[in-house]
């Protein structure tokens, strides 16, 4: 997956392509092996991967971030 | 009050499978959850440690929903959690998932891919300006495509026919 990277957006556009799925299933307790061969970083990307439970929106039913790397904020990695 | 802890784990001590650590072509997580809060907010490292981080650590064991946390005064609602406990703690939380054994459930490997999975084209609940597209028009813009590996490569062969043995954890 990956997002567009060589478009010139017009203003009224809504935004960049990019693309975000969600697993269909889910998991109580596991391990996710997350194989990247590549992330993006530098301005205005946000590679993501997190979990959310089922039970409702955070603060509801939480969410953890796994990955969340907003533009050159490393500080986002959540360790 | 759900609360989560997070701990890292160098993946050599872990006693994974070799080939699961060298078959990878990148960064990989490992995250033994259940439903919790992210402590994105409160954890922080002086980013002077993020390359070494980086370099020695590869896996990330990630440990949630932990609520003794809260029970022990340790964490509160507002997810307020001291440093120094969270890694005396992340420790033992570790070796608690060492006496669990895992088994494979679920995997997507190349054109697995495009299913089993929701692609999402409403507005970014975050507010960013991206147009997230569906999987015909991600894959008709070459934004998303399988990779083929055989099921022979070592990744997905060492997963399958090994549970993950944390036996040799220090």
């Amino acid at each position: 997956m990956r997002a567009d990277d060589q478009s010139i957006i017009k203003p009224s556009a809504r935004g960049r392509d990019s693309v975000r799925i969600s697993s269909q299933n889910a998991y109580e307790e596991a391990i996710f092996v997350l194989d990247l061969a590549h992330m993006p970083t530098g301005c205005a990307t946000w590679p993501s991967f997190w979990t959310k439970s089922q039970t409702g929106p955070w603060p509801v039913g939480g969410e953890v971030d796994i990955i969340e790397g907003t533009t050159l904020r490393l500080s986002r990695l959540p360790f | 009050m759900p609360n989560c802890v997070l701990g890292h784990v160098d993946p050599a001590r872990l006693n994974l499978p070799p080939s699961l650590i060298t078959g990878c072509l990148g960064s990989y997580f490992l995250a033994v959850p259940r439903i919790g809060r992210s402590l994105r907010h409160t954890v922080h490292l002086p980013l002077a440690l993020y390359p070494w981080l980086y370099q020695h650590l590869r896996a990330f064991l990630i440990v949630y929903d932990y609520t003794p946390l809260v029970h022990l005064g340790l964490a509160n609602s507002t997810m307020h959690v001291n440093f120094a406990f969270l890694a005396a703690l992340s420790l033992s939380l570790s070796q608690r998932a060492i006496g669990k054994t895992f088994y494979l459930k679920d995997q997507w490997r190349g054109n697995d891919f495009f299913q089993g999975w929701n692609w999402e084209t409403e507005n970014d609940p975050s507010h960013g300006r991206v147009n997230y597209v569906s999987q015909g028009e991600a894959r008709s813009k070459h934004l998303a495509y399988g990779t083929i590996l055989l099921p022979s490569h070592p990744f997905f062969a060492r997963i399958l026919s090994h549970y993950m043995d944390f036996s040799g954890w220090r």
